[in-house]
């Protein structure tokens, strides 16, 4: 069983890849210093390939004839909602800080996933991203954004 | 004894207080990987990367390499043990490689003796890893020194076999599978040319001259892209919980086990070697194999013990081969082991035939290390499952973000920047949709990882060559090669147009 719409789609897309590194791999300064075969060469043949085979796929879904994947009727919702998440905690990741953006984050998802308990929410998210500042960047002096400039401002001040 | 020697080195290392402890965690966190059911092992050893990479940031290049290598194997062959866990208690496979162990072990618990089932499954595993670490010690080298004698010519073609083997049996269908793993080669080859130094396809973006980085795509495509699938699929019901009972077989269940275990042992030993089968194949094959030649195959099924024994066996005997062709050759044989792969790679320690001979250390520590982390694995799995099966009980709505969490501190911690976030992130949706409509992960990851060695080996067999092609198929060491390559790929299509039911390993 198979979705042809996905499938004719994700073919496109690939074969587009495919002539994309193509194309592209003509503009490659070609220098073939130190080998026969210059940077290019490789990337062509392969793109190439890539080509054929996303034509294959796309030749698959278009003349297939058997029954077609039963659309699920899955929470996509909240797949969505997830992934907007991420999109907004990776944004704000360096200018709130590790921290702070990793407690919001996980906050909302925790609250995504169940809506309900919004203390074990809050707790479990401030001591995830607590315990693991504090582990990686105190203790073992990596290098997580810290918190932003306004808020160490304030506390240097007070 | 020349393995001797070698063996004392690697104990002399492995038993280092800190590898010790490197072993134990690796170990620790395998076992928990194994139970916890939304994550596999390919995902587990992927995400600890970042965190080991911190952990041993303190040690010299090359202790700082055994150290970690030693903890991510332990994550590998540790996850084999926990996922026969879930697989009795609850009848849901912590990894792939124990969906057959639900079959036999469920029953099991449902009669009762869910503490003599998990019992087996850890007497089994610990014997087959023990065969699987000799034969690995004992063969290793000498097939690294056959791999020594090939030119460029040879290995780009015994890269393409690898490369054939996994694609082959990575998914229901093979065109699909073969895009993935070109757009995988494709991906390896942004950035900066390592023979010519030119710029390939960053039009000026300087943090594209790095190229797309195989942690980045690896953690987005397993470990996120299975949090997204996960996501669709948690049910929030509480799951019942059978009682586990006396972690103790009787003296009846070693007598029916010892046999099946000897022989999960070799046949997963053998399996576990040939690129693309690995362990979840290893333990179909075994449980069929029991179940042929018991006298008794009814019980199959209804919770004979036999059937937990062989394949949980198997899949650990399977584990130690697919370590073979990974150190020997540098071809790794699974999903997990390519991630292993690109981790001996972010410590300059290229796995393969020159591994034994420039960085000794690095591989004999690793070996003799296994043995240790049996041991540790065997306790961990007989007398503290109940602790363990506590685990099962984390519901999937705290677990799923936490991962999710893991990820963008990992990457981050290793990269430094978001634009490797938004590039994870990325690599997560594609790869969830694509997954979904059987478009295989592992070959994309695999392709990245074997992508500038497949490149080097072409540009320097053709170099060698003048630019003659046809050298690939007239020196017979590559043509057989190459023959074998095709055929991996080739007689699954086959099978399948005469309505074979070809056995898909989907390990995640």
């Amino acid at each position: 069983m198979i979705n042809k719409r996905f499938d004719v789609l994700a073919g496109a897309i690939f074969l587009v890849i495919g002539a994309f590194f193509v194309i592209a791999s003509r503009g490659i300064t070609s220098s073939s210093y130190g080998s026969n075969v210059g940077p290019a060469v490789f990337p062509t043949l392969l793109g190439i390939i890539l080509m054929g085979l996303s034509a294959i796929v796309i030749y698959g879904a278009i003349t297939f004839k058997g029954a077609e994947k039963p659309k699920s009727g899955r929470d996509y919702k909240r797949l969505a909602a997830l992934i907007a998440a991420i999109i907004v905690y990776i944004a704000l990741f360096e200018p709130l800080g590790y921290v702070i953006s990793t407690f919001l984050f996980l906050t909302f998802v925790f609250q995504l996933m169940e809506r309900k308990k919004l203390g074990k929410s809050l707790l479990i998210a401030a001591v995830f991203s607590g315990v693991v500042y504090l582990l990686y960047v105190v203790l073992l002096q990596g290098n997580l954004p810290p918190f932003p400039e306004f808020l160490t401002n304030l506390f240097a001040r007070g | 004894m020349d393995t001797f020697h070698y063996l004392a080195i690697g104990f002399s290392q492995a038993l280092q207080w800190h590898n010790i402890l490197f072993c134990f965690i690796g170990v620790f966190i395998g076992t928990a990987v194994g139970v916890l059911p939304g994550i596999g092992p390919s995902s587990g050893t992927a995400l600890l990367i970042p965190i080991t990479a911190t952990l041993t940031s303190m040690l010299k290049p090359e202790d700082a390499a055994t150290s970690a290598i030693i903890m991510l194997a332990g994550v590998f062959y540790g996850a084999m043990y926990g996922g026969s866990t879930t697989s009795v208690l609850i009848n849901t496979p912590g990894e792939s490689a124990s969906v057959v162990t639900c079959l036999d072990g469920y029953q099991m618990a449902r009669k009762g003796r869910a503490g003599a089932a998990l019992a087996i499954a850890a007497i089994g595993s610990f014997i087959a890893g023990l065969f699987a670490l000799i034969m690995l010690a004992i063969l290793a080298k000498p097939l690294a020194e056959v791999a020594l004698k090939f030119g460029p010519t040879e290995y780009f073609s015994l890269v393409v076999l690898g490369l054939a083997a996994i694609t082959g049996l990575a998914g229901k269908s093979m065109p699909k599978a073969l895009i993935m793993l070109v757009t995988g080669l494709l991906l390896a080859t942004v950035g900066i040319d390592q023979v010519s130094g030119a710029e390939r396809f960053a039009f000026g973006i300087p943090i594209l001259y790095s190229g797309f980085d195989f942690i980045t795509i690896a953690v987005g495509m397993f470990a996120l892209g299975e949090v997204f699938k996960s996501i669709l699929d948690a049910d929030n019901g509480a799951q019942e919980f059978p009682k586990i009972g006396r972690v103790l077989p009787t003296r009846d269940d070693l007598r029916r086990s010892w046999k099946p275990i000897a022989r999960g042992s070799v046949l997963g030993f053998f399996t576990g070697i040939l690129p693309g089968a690995g362990a979840t194949l290893s333990s179909f094959l075994s449980y069929t194999l029991e179940k042929r030649l018991s006298k008794h195959p009814e019980e199959f099924g209804k919770g004979a013990i036999e059937g937990v024994a062989g394949p949980e066996s198997a899949n650990n005997a399977a584990a130690g081969g697919a370590l073979i062709p990974l150190l020997a050759l540098g071809i790794p044989s699974s999903a997990t082991t390519s991630v292993l792969m690109g981790a001996f790679m972010m410590y300059n320690v290229a796995p393969g035939p020159l591994l034994f001979e420039k960085h000794p250390v690095v591989a004999w520590g690793v070996i003799a290390s296994m043995f240790l982390g049996n041991l540790m694995l065997l306790i961990l799995n007989m007398p503290l499952v109940k602790l363990f099966a506590k685990l099962v009980e984390v519901p999937s709505k705290i677990l799923l973000p936490i991962i999710v969490g893991i990820c963008i501190f990992g990457i981050y911690a290793v990269q430094g920047n978001t634009f490797n976030l938004f590039i994870m992130l990325l690599f997560g949706v594609a790869g969830f949709f694509l997954v979904a409509n059987d478009f295989p992960a592992a070959p994309l990851v695999l392709g990245r990882i074997l992508g500038p060695m497949l490149e080097n080996n072409f540009r320097r067999a053709l170099t060698g060559s003048n630019g003659d092609y046809s050298i690939f198929v007239t020196r017979p060491v590559s043509a057989a090669l190459l023959v074998v390559a095709l055929l991996w790929i080739f007689v699954p299509v086959i099978l399948k147009k005469r309505g074979k039911r070809v056995i898909v390993s989907e390990e995640k």
